[in-house]
């Protein structure tokens, strides 16, 4: 599989057809038995996780994955700093002496409208905040590629609705994989789409074109489209 | 946190240490010495365990064999302060260079067997080494140190070196866990994947945290030693390690403060159960039931949360107040992927 700078790819597929699994051996949490990952020219198969990160990937976690006993402001500072060597090793100043590292986490915050809950544990924020934030930390490094694993899952209508705003409005050049079951979601956001069954590509391309194949109508999509 | 707020602090400290040291007998003072080099050897942990996210029972490996270090440079080796602590902390931090880099191979519950496993090798060779350590006869007549001129043979002088070495310790430590690296210890203890997903090295940061944790320790351990004047396997021992991992639950884990707290509490415990009956271990495996099924985030942050409410009445708490009295469990959850 390949996918294009730029490119917003839908990965779909029924529960076990491995599109987590996949997004755990391109971000490194799984290794591969075998074959090649290469990002931007570079064999990452091999590369420890956060290394691959340091090379433009980041990505979001099915179950919301937050910092639980931090703040909000906190959490959104763990991503600024996360590819900051020197300001990441530092142990004998204090945080508060950051103010440009504060400065523009505030600044984030603002923009993504939550900062009045800055100083808030985010245990505090209602799931729909909470998802959100996982796709700011991700964005927050300004990566080459994301990989959003069910950014909607759990989502009120309005709510899917307004993460399909950010995730719209996030920068063009990014490249994404976008794992989903909410096909609104997927026709509406997405360029290409791959279809996965039983850990194989079964289709891609088009996501019209993909909606119309027999094959991927019997094993996913069924009844429950509107054509 | 502003520095006038600090700087007061610290001199009412040493006004009370001052006191302390003139006003208490000297039986008191040995107890209250012994609290402070508790506490140091806890909040070292307490980096470890409520800020990393770690639970060690084997901190005591770093805590005897700097004991055992500075005892024997004492005896044999030579007289000077610097050399012999310095040399002790440094012999610690290269056993610490390994454990910790055997105990990481480890997670969760199996990283917390592998300290004990560990420390416990570290015991087993002091007691077997009779020709080095006196096995379990301990190596005693370690003498007092002699700082800036002045012999700290007496109770309140060694009280109040003590209480210097912890203050300067309390401060590193606290300057520590507010720094960025601090804040990137208890992301890695709430997450190691999303840590690892923002392009953290997670085992760097969990090395060089032992790593520090192990320099405190051994310098609690070197007090030790020239406090008691003798050394025993009992210093490297599991019940050492479990009376530090005890301090830092029961004080509140995660806080540095609470280690303080859980230190005195601890402490004073044993003076009492002492008076009463040899089985001391008992009532510590007791007290340990009782504080991780009733009081599990220990009695300092919920006292400071009824403190800060009081003052503050209805203006909301600050961010870092609200982390620190809302403290993690002392034990992280399972991570799921």
């Amino acid at each position: 599989m390949s996918i294009e700078p730029g490119e917003r790819r839908a990965v779909i597929g029924p529960n076990g057809a491995g599109k987590t699994t996949l997004f755990h051996v391109v971000s490194g949490v799984l290794p591969a038995t075998h074959g090649r990952i290469e990002m931007f020219g570079t064999d990452v198969t091999h590369m420890a996780t956060h290394r691959r990160i340091a090379h433009g990937m980041a990505r979001t976690f099915q179950i919301t994955n937050l910092f639980r006993n931090l703040t909000v402001q906190h959490n959104i500072v763990l991503a600024l700093q996360g590819l900051e060597t020197g300001t990441k090793m530092t142990m004998f100043r204090p945080l508060s002496s950051y103010k440009q590292l504060l400065k523009r986490a505030d600044q984030l915050l603002a923009e993504w409208r939550l900062g009045e809950r800055r100083d808030a544990l985010v245990t505090e924020l209602s799931y729909g905040e909470q998802r959100a934030m996982e796709i700011m930390l991700a964005v927050c490094q300004k990566p080459r590629l994301l990989l959003l694993d069910e950014p909607t899952a759990g989502l009120s209508p309005a709510e899917t609705v307004a993460a399909a705003e950010i995730i719209r409005g996030l920068p063009r050049d990014m490249a994404m994989l976008l794992i989903e079951h909410d096909m609104d979601v997927v026709f509406d956001l997405c360029d290409t789409m791959t279809v996965l069954h039983l850990g194989e590509v079964l289709a891609s391309g088009d996501p019209a074109a993909v909606r119309g194949n027999p094959q991927v109508q019997e094993i996913y999509l069924g009844e429950s489209l509107e054509v | 946190m502003n520095k006038v707020r600090i700087l007061l602090g610290a001199i009412a400290f040493c006004v009370v240490l001052i006191v302390l040291s003139r006003a208490l007998s000297s039986y008191y003072l040995v107890l209250a010495t012994r609290i402070l080099i508790f506490a140091i050897f806890a909040m070292s942990l307490d980096l470890m365990v409520g800020y990393l996210g770690l639970s060690s029972l084997g901190h005591a490996a770093f805590f005897g064999t700097s004991g055992y270090a500075t005892g024997l440079l004492a005896l044999k080796v030579s007289q000077n302060l610097a050399v012999d602590l310095g040399v002790a902390i440094i012999f610690t931090f290269g056993v610490a260079l390994l454990f910790a880099a055997l105990a990481l191979r480890a997670r969760l519950v199996y990283f917390l067997m592998l300290t004990l496993a560990l420390s416990q090798v570290i015991w087993g060779i002091a007691f077997e080494w009779r020709a080095l350590t006196g096995g379990d006869d301990g190596m005693p007549g370690i003498p007092r140190p002699t700082v800036f001129g002045f012999h700290l043979t007496d109770s309140p002088s060694f009280f109040l070196f003590a209480g210097g070495l912890f203050m300067i310790s309390a401060g590193i430590l606290l300057l520590i866990v507010n720094s960025p690296f601090g804040l990137t210890l208890r992301g890695i203890r709430d997450s190691r994947s999303r840590m690892s997903a923002l392009g953290y090295n997670v085992w760097l940061h969990q090395y060089i945290a032992i790593l520090l944790s192990s320099i405190f320790a051994g310098l609690a351990g070197s007090l030790l030693a020239y406090q008691n004047g003798i050394v025993s396997p009992t210093q490297l021992g599991v019940v050492s390690s479990a009376e530090a991992l005890l301090m830092v639950i029961l004080g509140g884990a995660g806080t540095m403060v609470g280690p303080f707290v859980g230190s005195i509490v601890v402490v004073l415990l044993e003076y009492l159960v002492s008076q009463h009956t040899e089985r001391w271990e008992t009532a510590l495996g007791i007290v340990y039931i009782l504080v991780v099924i009733g009081a599990p985030k220990g009695i300092y942050p919920p006292m400071k949360a009824a403190v800060l409410r009081l003052f503050r009445r209805s203006k909301p708490l600050t961010g870092a107040e609200l982390e620190e009295v809302r403290v993690p469990q002392w034990q992280p959850a399972e991570e799921q992927l």
